[in-house]
């Protein structure tokens, strides 16, 4: 069964340039505009993966990650984070990889395989 | 010989007998009738010598002392006769003036034939009293000099003004310092009037003891108030009190501070106390001296501004390019695989993106004055109608609530219509950001208006009001610094320069209010006649 791939992002022309890139290679993909849609997505059906845009209003990004991170049931899901902003590494612990924009295509599918294949 | 003969008792003895000699002689001789008469008169010739001797002996006992002083006194002395010619000089006159008794004292002293206009001898042959004058003579050697004269009269006996004594001082040494002194003290004078900042003084209670003329005009004198009343309207010192700490310390302190000037505007400076101390070292007032840095500091924010929204535009321009590789990299796809819906979408992505740069670039071109002014006589609610719709369906979209709130028609204007657009454009970007940031959940919907109307001046007023999270920080000193925002995806990042530009070219004036957590509102007004500006 293909794994699935959830796509965080607010916007549309992120979203579609993700899509079209993990489906082509063989991913499935979700969507979310927002941390909480996100959690709402979460709640019935867990991905395999999910890739996050910190650069979102209200900071509904960090927030999303953390509270993942203290859920036990997703807490497992790597995460591969977005974000244009420099020093994004100090904003939140330990994610699996961290991508500048604009987004290397090839060094992302990279990550995505080495985290789930 | 006479007066050593009778000065002394052994003398007057033997005097006294040849004078009985010759009277025994001469009474043998003569008839004693002629003999008495003989002897009276040898005896009245002994008294008068006598008598005469003894006045001149006292007189030159005591004549040699003053003589002395006369000679040697360290100014120049003379004394005239009625005629004004010099019977008696001393030392110091003889060696700068010459010996030149039985001359006229204005020959000797001025080379003059006539007595002095302001001659003081004269004067004081006239009253008998002692006078004063300061005069320009000339030495022996051809030398100018300064003197101050005093005359004093000289009398007989009967107390008739017999002459005058004419001393004089030499003063062309202290008259040259005096010179400096003057001059140094104008100096001073012309420096602390016409430096271009503002200088004041203060004693040790911070009244005000002396201010300059720029000073006096931008910030009047009010000498003798406290300078805190003055500047600031307080009645007690200031907190952080520069001149304070420098009436402490005795040290120079410096800092900035705002003032209120008399036409009603308001300054920034840069303040500098220095201390002015006595002749015993203490402390006894304090100079204040103070730049106007109101414009340094409003380029200062200007360029800072500049310089995070090149940092912005950056961050947009590469999410741009993100988003133009992504829809090449989709598109591709879509061809690839046949997929003609991917390629569409790829393709609407593609001009997305060009429009996005497509207004930055417009907006830069803008604000680095590339642009022509194009200025038409317009009536400015159709542009707000405009804007209006341009922004109807991001607004919705983003549950936002946009307002429009124009009468039926205004009168028309000059306006630069882009520039309007571009202003009310980027007024209504800034609104939605400030909302869609907003994280208070408790506010009952977001809501944005955007109006326009004629004030009772007939000025034009455009008015962008949000209730979105407002802007930090306190109304500061850098305007520009407290919209900065890098959050923000609607704009290009250039809104408030370009705001400011339009409102330049229209000769118009922007101010705004904030709450932060509640919102904002931005007021642009422009002139009733507003002037067709060329660009500089």
């Amino acid at each position: 069964m293909a794994k699935t791939i959830l796509i965080v992002d607010d916007e549309d022309d992120i979203i579609l340039f993700l899509e079209t890139l993990f489906r082509k290679n063989g991913y499935e993909t979700m969507t979310a505009k927002n941390g909480n849609d996100a959690l709402e997505v979460l709640k019935s059906h867990k991905p395999d993966l999910i890739t996050l845009d910190l650069q979102m209003p209200k900071n509904t990004g960090t927030g999303f990650y953390r509270k993942i991170r203290h859920n036990e049931e997703y807490s497992k899901i790597p995460v591969i984070v977005v974000s244009g902003l420099p020093g994004r590494h100090l904003a939140i612990p330990k994610p699996e990889a961290v991508f500048d924009k604009p987004i290397d295509k090839d060094a992302l599918l990279e990550a995505v395989e080495k985290a789930i294949g | 010989m006479f007066s050593g003969i009778t000065s002394s008792v052994p003398g007057m003895a033997l005097a006294v007998i040849i004078l009985t000699g010759m009277l025994s002689v001469l009474a043998a001789m003569l008839h004693p009738a002629l003999f008495a008469v003989a002897a009276m008169m040898l005896i009245s010739l002994a008294g008068i010598f006598t008598y005469r001797s003894r006045r001149t002996q006292t007189a030159n006992a005591t004549y040699p002392k003053v003589d002395r002083f006369f000679q040697q006194v360290p100014c120049y002395l003379s004394i005239l006769n009625k005629d004004l010619e010099i019977i008696r000089t001393n030392e110091l006159f003889r060696s700068d003036f010459g010996d030149r008794i039985g001359e006229k004292c204005h020959k000797v002293y001025k080379g003059s034939a006539e007595p002095c206009d302001d001659c003081p001898v004269l004067k004081t042959l006239a009253d008998g009293q002692m006078h004063t004058t300061e005069q320009t003579v000339i030495t022996k050697a051809g030398d100018l000099a300064k003197m101050i004269v005093y005359t004093t009269p000289v009398e007989d006996e009967q107390g008739n003004i017999v002459g005058v004594m004419e001393m004089a001082t030499n003063i062309t040494e202290l008259k040259n310092l005096q010179k400096q002194i003057e001059s140094g003290r104008r100096e001073y004078r012309e420096l602390f009037e016409r430096v271009p900042c503002y200088i004041s003084i203060m004693d040790k209670d911070f009244k005000i003891l002396r201010v300059n003329e720029l000073f006096k005009k931008e910030l009047g004198a009010a000498i003798g108030r406290q300078c805190y009343e003055v500047y600031r309207k307080r009645d007690s010192v200031c907190p952080n009190c520069h001149v304070e700490q420098t009436l402490k310390d005795g040290k120079i302190h410096s800092g900035e501070k705002t003032v209120l000037k008399q036409d009603g505007t308001e300054s920034r400076l840069i303040v500098y106390s220095s201390p002015i101390h006595d002749e015993q070292g203490n402390v006894q007032a304090v100079m204040e001296m103070a730049t106007d840095i109101t414009e340094v500091k409003r380029l200062q924010c200007e360029l800072t501004y500049m310089g995070k929204t090149i940092a912005v535009m950056a961050h947009r321009i590469k999410n741009v390019l993100m988003g133009l590789e992504g829809s090449i990299f989709v598109i591709n796809t879509g061809m690839e695989d046949g997929d003609e819906k991917l390629v569409k979408q790829g393709w609407e992505m593609i001009q997305r993106n060009s429009k996005n740069v497509s207004r930055m670039v417009k907006d830069l071109l803008y604000c680095s004055k590339e642009r022509e002014m194009t200025f038409e006589q317009l009536d400015p609610t159709a542009v707000v109608q405009s804007v209006h719709e341009l922004f109807e369906a991001r607004a919705a979209q983003e549950s936002i609530d946009l307002v429009m709130e124009i009468p039926y028609e205004m009168p028309t204007g000059w306006f630069d219509k882009e520039a309007i657009h571009s202003l009310l454009t980027n007024l209504v970007t800034n609104a939605i950001e400030a909302c869609v940031n907003d994280t208070d959940d408790n506010k009952d919907g977001h809501r944005i208006s955007l109006s326009a109307r004629c004030d009772d001046n007939g000025n034009y007023v455009f008015e962008v009001e949000d209730n979105g999270q407002g802007i930090p920080g306190a109304v500061g000193e850098c305007v520009f610094e407290d919209f900065f925002s890098t959050k923000g995806r609607e704009g290009t990042g250039l809104g408030l320069l370009i705001a400011q530009k339009v409102m330049e070219e229209h000769g118009g004036t922007i101010t705004f209010t904030s709450r932060e957590g509640q919102g904002t509102r931005f007021s642009a007004v422009f002139p009733r006649a507003a002037e067709k500006r060329e660009r500089v």
